[in-house]
């Protein structure tokens, strides 16, 4: 056999998703034969053993992966459906990348068309929620943009006015709070049994990263419009105009809208007037 | 010769951002791939600060684990052109990874899997390792890996397979006596023959590190202290290769880091003990 068969065999026998001696089971008597013909055992660990160790190394690293990095998504799902997810994404999805980390950056499109979605509606959002998480941690350094820029700014300017935010920056509008369901994990609460329907309102969380850590936060509805407008690449008098129509009798101005956008600055979320 | 150094993990980025690593370690290694960016250059936030942080204190060697040097399809170009910037950023020491096979159509196993010795492996092996080295501007190390079945085409002992490699492809060798102890135990070899078999120019570095013994076979997941049995290997390795740059492994359940810094200089003492105390800090 050359080593081109060789490995390729070795590769669809360790990532059979229900174990080696499945694959062999389903498999073609000339992929039996040369599997036993290829690999070596001994009476104290034949070869079936031996290369279940390497099917289990792979599912579980890829497993670990994935659990580090959608928390909140494993502690929702609970222990069962969240090894089913991952037995379905490490099966459906293997990495074509050389980086494991980046390994799960597609969860959320096979969450979006996975049982999962029907049984725990929201749980997608959450995913592309912790995905951004991930990967503002070791996304591009920026300069912030700091406050005295602003100051700068002649007040006839300002109306048209364009903030280039940190392409790391995400506002995600979710069924579920993910800051709710990110405190309940890390106070080490057991996973809800069963997990209670959305109660119908529309969350708002932002991700942002300032200077080595990130972080996320609820943001109130009016916020959310403004900061999504300017996400957006809106003007100033188009951010405070979005945050006005939201609010009802009591309507979001100019002063409002600067108050957010300081915190935005201090936040680090901006990096140029554009 | 570096001197004594432990792998750096997450759990310590902390300290190795205060500053506060280098007066216990002569150097550290890192896992290339951990500090690729996302668009395959540099990293930026917490990733960047530490190594840039860590390198301004002691050197560091990158030590890769997606190389593959033993799979069919060649080393990406991306991925060799990725740890070339690396290179050209951090100026590791040297750069290191592992004599295995890791990829095949383009889908990565993350895992460090075994060849058979053959010549077909050997000429593929050598092949890749010189394109690695040709883009990399150097020479690198190979790490001998813990394995767990063998196969029925192999016609030569690893050991010979990989000094072989090195001879071919001129490139140096990263002695893992962890994983000889565990290959040796889960194939029947012994240990100290493997050593012995070992060109002592052409290792550069030595790992030390733990593994599991599963009552079947061993299990090599660098979890604990490093046990008796690879102390002794690694001073009969002192013995035969003479000092060797030398770094404690310890990636599961990571310790505090005066623990990992105990192991560190119980290398060096056995080190000095073995080799005398100019010795131990002279040689490669």
């Amino acid at each position: 056999m050359e080593l081109r068969e060789l490995q390729q065999l070795f590769l669809d026998a360790i990532r059979y998703p229900t174990g080696i001696d499945d694959f062999l089971a389903q498999a073609e008597p000339s992929v039996r034969a040369a599997f036993d013909a290829a690999f070596v055992g001994t009476a104290a660990l034949d070869r079936r053993q031996r290369m279940t160790i390497y099917a289990e190394s792979y599912y579980w690293r890829l497993a670990e992966v994935l659990g580090d990095q959608y928390r909140v998504v494993a502690w929702l799902a609970g222990p069962r459906r969240f090894h089913n997810l991952v037995t379905d994404f490490v099966w459906q999805r293997p990495s074509h990348s050389p980086d494991v980390r980046r390994f799960g950056r597609e969860l959320p499109e096979l969450i979006a068309e996975h049982p999962i979605a029907a049984e725990l509606e929201g749980i997608e959002q959450l995913a592309r929620v912790e995905r951004s998480i991930v990967e503002a941690i070791d996304a591009e350094d920026l300069p912030r943009l700091e406050e005295a820029a602003l100051a700068a700014l002649p007040l006839p300017s300002w109306p048209a006015m364009r903030l280039q935010a940190a392409p790391w920056v995400r506002l995600w509008s979710t069924k579920r709070s993910y800051p709710e369901l990110f405190e309940a994990r890390r106070l080490e609460r057991p996973s809800p049994d069963p997990v209670p329907p959305v109660d119908g309102r529309e969350h708002h969380v932002l991700v942002w990263r300032h200077a080595l850590e990130v972080y996320h936060r609820s943001v109130p509805p009016a916020e959310a419009r403004a900061l999504r407008a300017m996400l957006d690449g809106a003007s100033f008098e188009r951010i405070c105009s979005a945050a006005a129509e939201l609010a009802q009798g009591d309507p979001a101005g100019p002063e409002q809208v600067v108050g957010w956008l300081r915190g935005w600055l201090r936040a680090g979320l901006v990096t140029a007037l554009r | 010769m570096l001197g004594h150094g432990v792998g750096l993990r997450l759990r310590h980025y902390d300290r190795a951002l205060a500053g506060d690593v280098g007066r216990d370690v002569d150097w550290v290694e890192v896992v290339s791939e951990n500090f690729f960016g996302p668009q395959g250059g540099a990293p930026g936030g917490r990733p960047r600060a530490v190594l840039e942080r860590i390198r301004a204190d002691r050197p560091v060697v990158l030590h890769g684990v997606s190389l593959g040097p033993g799979s069919v399809d060649p080393p990406s170009p991306r991925y060799l052109s990725t740890l070339r910037a690396l290179c050209d950023w951090i100026e590791p020491a040297w750069v290191s990874d592992h004599l295995c096979w890791g990829a095949a159509g383009g889908h990565h196993a993350h895992e460090l899997l075994p060849l058979p010795y053959t010549e077909e492996a050997l000429r593929i092996v050598v092949e890749h390792v010189e394109r690695a080295q040709e883009v990399l501007g150097r020479r690198l190390l190979l790490e001998n890996v813990s394995s767990y079945v063998s196969y029925a085409a192999s016609t030569m002992p690893e050991h010979e397979f990989l000094m072989e490699v090195a001879r071919r492809a001129d490139c140096l060798v990263l002695l893992d006596v962890n994983n000889v102890v565990v290959s040796g135990c889960n194939h029947g070899f012994d240990p100290h023959e493997y050593v012995d078999g070992i060109d002592p120019a052409r290792v550069w570095q030595l790992h030390l590190a733990n593994h599991s013994d599963r009552g079947t076979h061993r299990f090599d997941d660098h979890r604990g202290p490093v046990p008796a049995e690879v102390w002794s290997l690694y001073e009969h390795a002192l013995r035969r290769l003479g000092p060797v740059s030398t770094l404690i492994e310890w990636d599961q359940e990571v310790p505090p880091w005066e623990e990992l810094v105990a192991q560190r200089d119980e290398a060096e003492r056995r080190a000095v003990a073995v080799l005398g105390p100019a010795a131990a800090k002279g040689g490669r």
